[in-house]
């Protein structure tokens, strides 16, 4: 099993795939929910590389986006610089995203009017070291496309979120697929639920890269802002820690 | 240019033989022909001639279109290609009487380049014949001389102070008078420029108005008359001439990088930087092109500049060749020595140089940022800001507390709910061919219009949450009761 790991962990430095083994890299970005950094490899999301999230059902589609408003304001609190969010629709309403943690003031609305633009356009901002993150809504990519893109985050540590309407892509270090749950509360409607799997994830330890994982989770407003909170999920911390070490 | 018309329609390289008889007709029932080439005048057909005496005389006449918009469009884009002689070029649309078609070039302190103004000419003028147009032209001490010795006179170079003579001998209309001037003054028995001279003005004027004079005046410099060139020539602008023409993309690209520091020394002795830089190319078929890239704020940075202006050069067609590229700052703005930014200085400058590049592909609109605005109104809660205001660090502005969803639609769809009372949240409710059963509901939340800015009515918006956990903004328009069946829509989507 060491053996595996190490040859993985070769791999991916020959690939030039964000940092693995050694602990937690500096560039990651954590969701801020314990227990689902901990079982990511690299104990957040990894900076310098792409991440989709998917909707369940064309009716999961505002839980996705709120799941990737809140990833990017996320990014926002790691990183210095802009944050970028490119879309051919006009949908978006900035006093939601801020209420989702999205600090608005960074954020940068482009709106490309042909795929093949935001594609580039997504390109072009990953390649700048000013952005902290990126978030590019989509209906699916070419397989060269997205992995230009993937090239492009890795060079320069910025990372990506695809919200993908579309197929799934294969470039993605990781792809998290959004439902909406129910909320809780005595009157009114609660903070948000979501249930969040994430079904797939690179460098994971050995024959569990396709197994998926899943938590409930749930958007707080908490002192310092906002912030996730997980309320079940089927790994516990101590399990995932060991994981982490093997991969 | 005086067979411009037909010149442009036979071309050899449509095929065209060089003793064909072509002639210009204008549409319509009369079908009079408008102008002919040289082959067919020589053949007896004129301007004026109807097309059936005219395919009498010339059995193979060929006939096109009369098409005065193409014609106006040629000559713009041939004074386009003369700014590679003299900043101030311009078509002339004069359209009264014959040789119509021209163009004016101011050529003051730009003939020394090209060895004098005989030089400068007989380039001109060869280089237009090689492209099938006839031309006939001129240099004199002012326009009106030169126009009136290149249509009426030998052509050529007017010695400076001989224009007085050069045009005594001329007939009147090459004085640029209307038809019925030229006839009025016929009459009078007043057929050449000379006729003109030992006249009193007074009488002139009484009869003809001031035209006469004016024109006179203009021709032999008494008069000034400026040459509005196609746009105000840039002094901030370099050019480089090719001896042999290029056509490869990386040696334009390799002219840009050279011309480029050059135009920056220029702007730095100003302390100004580039905001709008155009590159215009010469191709030495006479048409030319103007590539434009604009920038966020202003800069002197070559590399930023260069890559910006070689996303344009992929597409340049360099058809026969080109010639000569001019840039030029045509958009410059002060730029102190160093910027300042909140950002850190490399990060900063990467941001401002992608933005740009961004900016000049999808459209400096189509970058924003935004802000909050003052009104309760959610679809005009958000002031959209330009990426020249996005590209500076904006101050952060609290937004409102209240729960707003994150996409909204960009026009509510009407819903059909089923509400137990008229101010309650629905029960059900089908939206996009989906019934949504309520499960929690929050509101309501009465939003109105300023009353200032319109009468519609108020709106009383429910957050609600259906079985499946997707959460909705749902309003229903007007006060409880105002309308019945009350009236509902979907506005947003909640995360």
């Amino acid at each position: 099993m060491p053996d595996l790991a190490q040859l993985r962990a070769r791999i991916g430095a020959l690939e030039g795939l964000p940092g693995l083994g050694a602990g937690r890299p500096a560039g990651a970005v954590p969701l801020g929910a314990a227990a689902i950094d901990d079982s990511l490899p690299w104990g957040g999301l990894a900076a310098g590389g792409l991440h989709e999230i998917r909707a369940e059902k064309a009716d999961d589609a505002g839980a996705a986006l709120g799941f990737a408003a809140y990833l990017l304001g996320r990014m926002a609190k790691a990183r210095r610089g802009r944050l970028m969010w490119l879309t051919l629709s006009d949908h978006i309403h900035a006093p939601g995203l801020a209420g989702l943690g999205l600090p608005v003031d960074r954020l940068l609305l482009v709106r490309p009017a042909r795929t093949a633009d935001l594609l580039w356009a997504a390109e072009e901002s990953l390649r700048c070291k000013g952005v902290a993150g990126l978030l590019a809504d989509i209906d699916g990519a070419d397989f060269r496309s997205a992995r230009r893109l993937s090239l492009a985050t890795r060079g320069s540590g910025v990372p990506g979120l695809l919200l993908n309407r579309g197929a799934p892509l294969g470039a993605p270090l990781t792809r998290w697929q959004v439902k909406a749950a129910a909320s809780e509360a005595t009157i009114g409607v609660g903070a948000w639920r979501w249930h969040l799997a994430l079904t797939r994830c690179r460098f994971m330890a050995a024959g569990e890269e396709d197994r998926s994982l899943h938590w409930l989770v749930e958007a707080k407003y908490a002192k310092g802002g906002f912030s996730l909170v997980a309320l079940s999920g089927d790994r516990s911390v101590g399990q995932a820690g060991q994981r982490r070490q093997a991969g | 240019m005086p067979y411009l018309a037909t010149d442009r329609l036979a071309k050899p390289d449509n095929g065209a033989r060089p003793d064909d008889s072509w002639a210009v007709a204008e549409a319509g029932t009369q079908r009079r022909l408008v102008a002919v080439n040289r082959a067919a005048e020589r053949a007896g057909l004129k301007p004026g001639m109807s097309v059936a005496d005219a395919l009498a005389i010339r059995p193979g006449l060929k006939l096109a279109p009369h098409e005065p918009a193409e014609e106006d469009a040629l000559l713009g884009r041939l004074a386009e290609w003369c700014s590679v002689y003299t900043p101030f070029a311009a078509p002339d649309l004069w359209r009264e009487g014959i040789g119509s078609a021209g163009l004016w070039l101011d050529i003051s302190g730009c003939d020394h380049l090209w060895g004098g103004e005989e030089a400068l000419l007989n380039d001109l003028t060869g280089r237009l014949e090689r492209l099938g147009f006839i031309v006939r032209a001129a240099v004199a001490d002012t326009p009106g001389a030169a126009w009136a010795w290149a249509r009426f006179g030998a052509g050529g170079v007017v010695a400076a102070g001989g224009a007085r003579e050069a045009l005594a001998t001329l007939p009147v209309s090459a004085l640029r008078f209307a038809p019925d001037v030229t006839l009025g003054l016929a009459r009078l028995g007043l057929r050449r420029i000379g006729d003109l001279y030992p006249l009193a003005r007074g009488p002139l004027a009484a009869r003809f108005g001031s035209v006469v004079g004016r024109r006179l005046d203009q021709a032999l410099g008494a008069e000034e008359e400026p040459i509005s060139p196609l746009r105000p020539p840039h002094s901030l602008q370099v050019q480089r001439r090719f001896v042999t023409p290029i056509g490869r993309s990386e040696d334009v690209a390799a002219a840009v990088r050279f011309l480029l520091p050059r135009l920056m020394q220029l702007l730095e002795r100003q302390q100004l930087g580039v905001r709008r830089l155009d590159l215009s190319v010469f191709r030495v078929d006479s048409s030319s092109v103007r590539l434009a890239v604009g920038t966020s704020r202003p800069t002197r940075d070559v590399n930023a500049l260069f890559r910006l202006m070689a996303l344009q050069l992929d597409g340049l067609q360099a058809g026969f060749g080109i010639e000569s590229l001019m840039l030029a700052a045509s958009v410059a703005a002060p730029l102190a020595a160093r910027q300042q930014d909140m950002e850190d200085g490399e990060s900063a400058e990467c941001l401002s140089e992608m933005l740009d590049s961004l900016g000049n592909r999808l459209g400096f609109n189509r970058i924003q940022a935004f802000a909050p605005a003052g009104s309760h109104l959610p679809e005009r809660a958000v002031r959209r800001l330009s990426a020249d205001a996005a590209a500076t660090a904006l101050i952060a502005e609290p937004w409102p507390d209240q729960r707003r969803p994150p996409i909204l639609l960009s026009r509510p769809e009407a819903v059909a709910v089923t509400a137990p009372l008229p101010d309650a949240p629905p029960l059900l409710f089908r939206w996009r061919q989906t019934l949504h059963r309520v499960r929690r509901a929050e509101g309501p939340e009465r939003l109105e219009g300023e009353w200032w800015r319109d009468q519609s009515p108020a709106r009383d918006y429910y957050l609600v949450e259906d079985e499946d956990g997707g959460r909705f903004w749902l309003y229903r328009l007007g006060l409880p009761g105002e309308f019945n069946p009350s009236r509902w829509f979907v506005h947003g989507l909640f995360a």
